[in-house]
């Protein structure tokens, strides 16, 4: 029990900081406070994260949280990116009148991210999950109130709450077909039941209902229309927050609910994630190629990357099946999830560094629309536009950046994936051999229309003068992302450490050719 | 001469440091900025020197036993035969080593720092220094734009070349020659011609395109070859991958029948990147455009170092990593790489604007590169290499002479110059001199290169020889008619208006003196034009430096042919139960 509150403690303390903010707005303070509050919040959760206990080996059977590696990777890469927004925003909370809640209801949001990564009871999960997006209601209605802004916030409210309908008649089928709640619980009866995998059809629907309400928090083609809109619609920070946050908590939850849960539903569930992945990133980046608006542009991107991130989790119903063939145990590489963590990771810390240069540049009532604003930026505004385009080398994965080496570790595990027929014929397989195979072509598709942006932003002569707004925040903000970017682009070694943790068992030769043909 | 610890890594990391220095300090003028970039180069081609000077190929014991052994001889038979010095092999070839840690510090993926150079390397590396003086040297008077930016992008530009040529680790290898792209897009982009967005766009996408799948297929042999030995860590160092590859691949029959299989895959994943940086025939569109618009210091680096990272990757990957594929693949090499050299050359007779011509002639001369490397046998790959040093500094040099021009009259349309020699002597002895270097006249560094590549084509293929030698007579035609065409005959000049525009027509009233080659212009092309003397003259000396890396490769490739007929039966042998396996899953 006082594990259970320690292992929450961080989330527990977010939500505390956050209604001290919201009955701390009555009072008549400046702007700025809130946002240093909200930054001292986030690093009293900070200082929370190491008084936690340390891992147990054994599966939490009984506790409605699991505490482990990937919960603790995904919690630091949250937090980080938070800090990041608190500073982007400091500016634009200062002019509204609600500073105070603006920030109680971040901190909120980010508290249920973080409970996301730890929720071992599909009822928490649940609730974690609503935590975000409820916030994320208030949050988009907020900012500007015209139409584009109000259409936006309906259609985020709309399709949101029809994905959590779906959702939980996925979770009911789970629970049909499981008699529990516990997700470690359910994952030792569904192993009982289908030793030999193959599953059954009460399990698929429960996979693919759930593969549906949580593509929705991901963007996942075809569960992303309400996307590009609603990016459009809203502020740039909106947009940002929605770029990461739901994207984040989404991932997440299908590595909880479905790669470490439905054992025995591999086969289907690495099928479904394949050709959503491929269907996600090739639409996405397509789709990206014909914008001309800057933020719709960027949510085209950013259901792309859902894509890549998609790749990671088919490879991690791989690695639950042959876990003796997986990269994770043979190279210590990550391996499927871990390479989605890395790349979410990495994704995050560009798109709110992007987001940041939008906030910077926008002045009040008029944000940037039209990539054509952004013309000649290296004349205007030197420091952004070589931080803009550190960010849109780092999304497109061009080496030394951050980016490349997500995309070096999902690549790797999508290749990695191969077999042995027969105790011995080595083959690869087709279809995850496939999918890298499109990754990569993606990958020299969405350089067109970065590089593009980029080649507005560098090689035309400025049409304007912009005078930018966004304040110092959103300033250090996106120089402290590009320095991040750069940072772990040039040595990758710690965060790879940390979200690979200790090394795992050396495999037997014999476990890997005993194993049964893909 | 003093010897330097971790000189590649200096060589490495000084221009990226100058590149910093320039970019990043405030309120530099002109002067200053191009000063700290001449002295960069100057400094990173003396390290290129003593590079060049302390790299041994030669094992000193084994060539005093063989000069022992042949004086027994000697006084026995009687006979003076001349003794060779022997060549080192193996991983004694690689010298000048800095191997650090970099991803796998603490367990994980062996990513490594690993730089080093070896045969093939030296004088791509000497040559990417090389060219740098005359690049930072054109570039003098020519940008006034922006001048920190674009001495600093064209030294990071230098870091990524010498790091592509001096990387020993896969991963090091390709963010090198990825991280190329950026600088080049920037020079191009800034700084280019008319037409240069669409240009800096198309190079950018087009190379970047390609290069994406030769990642894959370089993950795809690292992680084969971690398969297929068993040996759970991942392998990144290409010095280990090209030594011990061929022993794990012959250790089953699984091994080779599953190697059989991926291997044509592997190669067309490295030939999707390589051959478009080279590029080879139907995938050069992108070149002309960015020669023409490329700054000249751009050009000259792209068509005489960049390119080159094509041909360096064919013979550094895809010869000793799956030596089965290029024979496989031998002859659409070998018709592509002839339809390069004639289609390059004709496309060249038909241009009128100099630097187009130039871009064709690089075409046709790479792919003359690529037949010698694509011969697969020790004869050619030496006339490949040498090819590859040639055609950098002749290709170099005409470039660097075109920029000359082009800052005189503005203009580069063959049809409005005649007879410059009365009014630029001294650069219409660098054009002829380099003329004939490009075309192959003995003597000069042309001939060796050419001659030697064709002659291990010859050997392997007569058609593919006798077609490319039909080439090397175009080549003279349309580089000879180029020189007759604008340099002698009647005087012809366009006309400089006061604006620096020109006006056509000849003899119009001049308003602009034009001035022959200045100091700093004899300064930038006379190294060129020593390097090319020097080769034509001792080709040896430099062959002897590369000739042992090549042969190891030559051996891998001429086993491994025999063992691919050899192992057929036994491939079979394996066939249906590897169907099995497949129709089970």
């Amino acid at each position: 029990m006082a594990e259970t509150f320690l292992i929450l403690l961080p989330q527990v303390a977010l939500a505390c900081l956050a209604c001290v903010l919201l009955i701390g707005g009555t009072f008549k303070v400046p702007a700025q406070t809130w946002s240093w509050a909200a930054l001292g919040s986030l690093a009293i959760a900070a200082v929370c994260m190491f008084g936690r206990p340390a891992y147990s080996p054994a599966p939490a059977l009984t506790s409605p949280v699991t505490h482990d590696l990937l919960a603790t990777g995904f919690q630091w890469c949250i937090l980080v990116a938070a800090a990041l927004f608190v500073l982007a925003s400091m500016n634009y909370a200062a002019e509204s009148d609600s500073a105070a809640e603006f920030y109680a209801l971040l901190l909120i949001a980010v508290a249920g991210t973080m409970l996301v990564s730890v929720a071992n009871d599909l009822v928490l999960l649940l609730l974690a999950l609503e935590l975000i997006s409820v916030p994320t209601y208030v949050l988009l209605y907020l900012g500007r109130r015209d139409y584009a802004s109000q259409e936006a916030a309906t259609k985020y409210f709309l399709l949101s709450v029809m994905s959590a309908a779906i959702l939980l008649y996925g979770f009911a089928f789970l629970y049909g077909l499981t008699g529990t709640t516990n997700l470690k619980y359910a994952h030792l009866v569904l192993a009982e039941s289908y030793p030999t995998g193959g599953g059954s059809v009460f399990g698929i629907l429960a996979l693919v209902l759930i593969f549906a309400g949580l593509g929705f928090k991901l963007a996942a083609v075809p569960f992303h229309f309400y996307a590009p809109d609603v990016y459009q619609g809203t502020s740039a920070f909106n947009a940002g927050l929605l770029s990461v946050v739901p994207k984040a908590a989404g991932l997440i939850a299908l590595i909880r609910v479905l790669n470490e849960t439905m054992t025995g539903f591999e086969e289907a569930g690495e099928r479904t994630a394949l050709i959503l992945a491929i269907i996600t990133m090739t639409g996405g980046n397509c789709l990206a190629l014909l914008q001309t608006n800057v933020r719709r542009m960027l949510a085209y991107s950013g259901i792309a990357h859902a894509g890549y991130m998609l790749i990671g989790i088919a490879v991690g119903f791989w690695d639950q099946t042959r876990p003796e063939l997986s990269l994770n145990n043979q190279s210590s590489l990550p391996g499927g999830v871990h390479a989605s963590l890395l790349y979410l990771l990495f994704y995050s810390v560009a798109s709110v560094g992007m987001f940041s240069v939008l906030i910077y540049l926008a002045r009040k009532g008029k944000q940037i629309e039209h990539r054509e604003e952004l013309t000649g930026l290296i004349r205007t505004q030197p420091v952004m536009a070589v931080a803009a385009a550190i960010f849109l080398f780092s999304m497109a994965g061009i080496p030394p950046l951050a980016g490349f080496w997500g995309k070096f570790a999902l690549f790797n595990t999508a290749l990695s994936v191969h077999g042995r027929g027969d105790g011995f014929t080595l083959m690869t397989h087709a279809g995850f051999t496939t999918l890298a195979i499109i990754a990569v072509l993606n990958a020299a598709v969405a350089i067109v229309y970065y590089l593009r942006l980029v080649l507005i932003m560098f090689l035309n002569e400025p049409i304007s003068h912009p005078k930018p707004e966004g304040g110092y925040g959103a300033f250090s903000a996106a120089v402290i992302s590009s320095v991040l970017i750069v940072a772990i682009g040039l040595a990758p070694g710690p965060v790879f450490d940390f979200l690979r943790g200790p090394a795992p068992a050396v495999p037997t030769a014999q476990a890997s050719a005993t194993s049964q043909p893909s | 001469m003093p010897q330097v610890p971790h000189l590649l890594l200096i060589m490495v990391a000084l221009p990226f440091l100058g590149s910093i220095l320039a970019a990043s300090v405030s309120g530099l003028g002109r002067n200053q900025v191009r000063t700290i970039a001449l002295v960069n180069v100057l400094l990173s081609f003396l390290l290129s020197v003593i590079m060049a000077w302390h790299y041994d190929p030669f094992d000193k014991t084994e060539t005093a036993k063989a000069k022992a052994a042949a004086a027994t001889a000697e006084s026995s038979a009687k006979v003076k035969a001349p003794v060779r010095p022997v060549f080192k092999s193996g991983a004694a070839l690689l010298q000048m080593e800095t191997n650090l840690p970099w991803l796998g510090a603490k367990g994980g993926p062996d990513i490594r720092f690993h730089v080093g150079v070896d045969g093939i390397s030296l004088w791509l590396i000497c040559l990417t220094n090389l060219l740098m003086i005359p690049a930072v040297l054109v570039s003098w008077n020519a940008i006034s734009d922006r001048p920190a930016a674009f001495y600093s992008l064209l030294l990071l530009l230098q870091a990524g070349m010498v790091g592509v040529f001096s990387a020993q680790d896969l991963i090091l290898f390709y963010l090198f020659f990825e991280f190329t792209l950026i600088p080049l897009f920037f020079l191009i982009g800034l700084w280019g011609g008319h037409d240069r967005r669409w240009a800096a766009q198309k190079f950018f996408v087009y190379t970047f395109a390609g290069s994406a799948l030769t990642f894959l297929g370089l993950l795809f042999i690292v992680l084969s070859y971690s398969w297929m030995s068993g040996q759970p860590k991942l392998v990144f160092s290409i010095p280990e991958l090209t030594t011990k590859l061929p022993a794990v691949i012959a250790q089953t029959a699984d091994n080779q029948a599953y190697w059989g299989r991926v291997s044509p895959w592997i190669f067309l994943a490295l030939f999707a990147g390589f051959a478009i940086k080279v590029p080879l025939f139907p995938f050069h569109t992108w070149l002309p455009l960015a020669h023409v618009e490329a700054p000249t210091a751009g050009s000259v680096l792209l068509a005489g170092v960049l390119l080159k990272i094509g041909s360096y990757g064919f013979l550094r990957f895809a010869l000793p990593l799956v030596p089965e594929a290029c024979w496989g693949h031998f002859h659409i090499i070998g018709w592509l790489s002839t339809i390069g050299i004639i289609y390059g050359a004709l496309l060249a007779l038909a241009q009128d604007d100099i630097k187009k011509l130039v871009a064709y002639s690089s075409v046709s001369h790479m792919g003359l590169c690529l037949m010698g490397l694509f011969s697969l046998n020790i004869v050619g790959m030496t006339g490949g290499m040498l090819q590859m040093i040639n055609h950098g500094l002749s290709t170099g040099a005409l470039f660097t002479i075109v920029g000359m021009l082009y800052e005189r009259y503005h203009t580069r349309d063959i049809e409005a110059f005649g007879g410059l020699t009365r009014k630029l002597p001294i650069m219409a002895f660098f054009l002829v001199v380099t003329t004939f270097s490009s075309i192959g006249l003995p003597g000069l560094n042309g001939f060796p290169g050419e001659i030697t590549s064709l002659m291990g084509m010859f050997r392997e293929n007569f058609l593919f020889g006798a077609l490319g030698l039909t080439g090397i007579i175009l080549g003279a035609w349309y580089m000879l008619s180029l020189v007759a065409r604008t340099f002698f005959g009647r005087l012809r000049e366009p006309v400089i208006d006061a604006h620096g525009h020109h006006a056509q027509g000849p003899h119009a009233p001049e308003a602009h003196p034009i001035h022959d080659l200045g100091f700093r212009e004899i300064a930038a092309l006379t190294p060129l034009v020593v390097m090319m003397v020097a080769i034509g003259l001792f080709p040896q000396f430099f062959i002897d430096r590369f000739d042992p890396s090549l042969r190891q490769i030559a051996q891998t490739l001429a086993e491994r042919r025999n063992r691919t007929v050899k192992n057929t039966a036994a491939a079979q042998a394996v066939t249906p139960v590897v169907a099995a396996a497949q129709t089970e899953r």
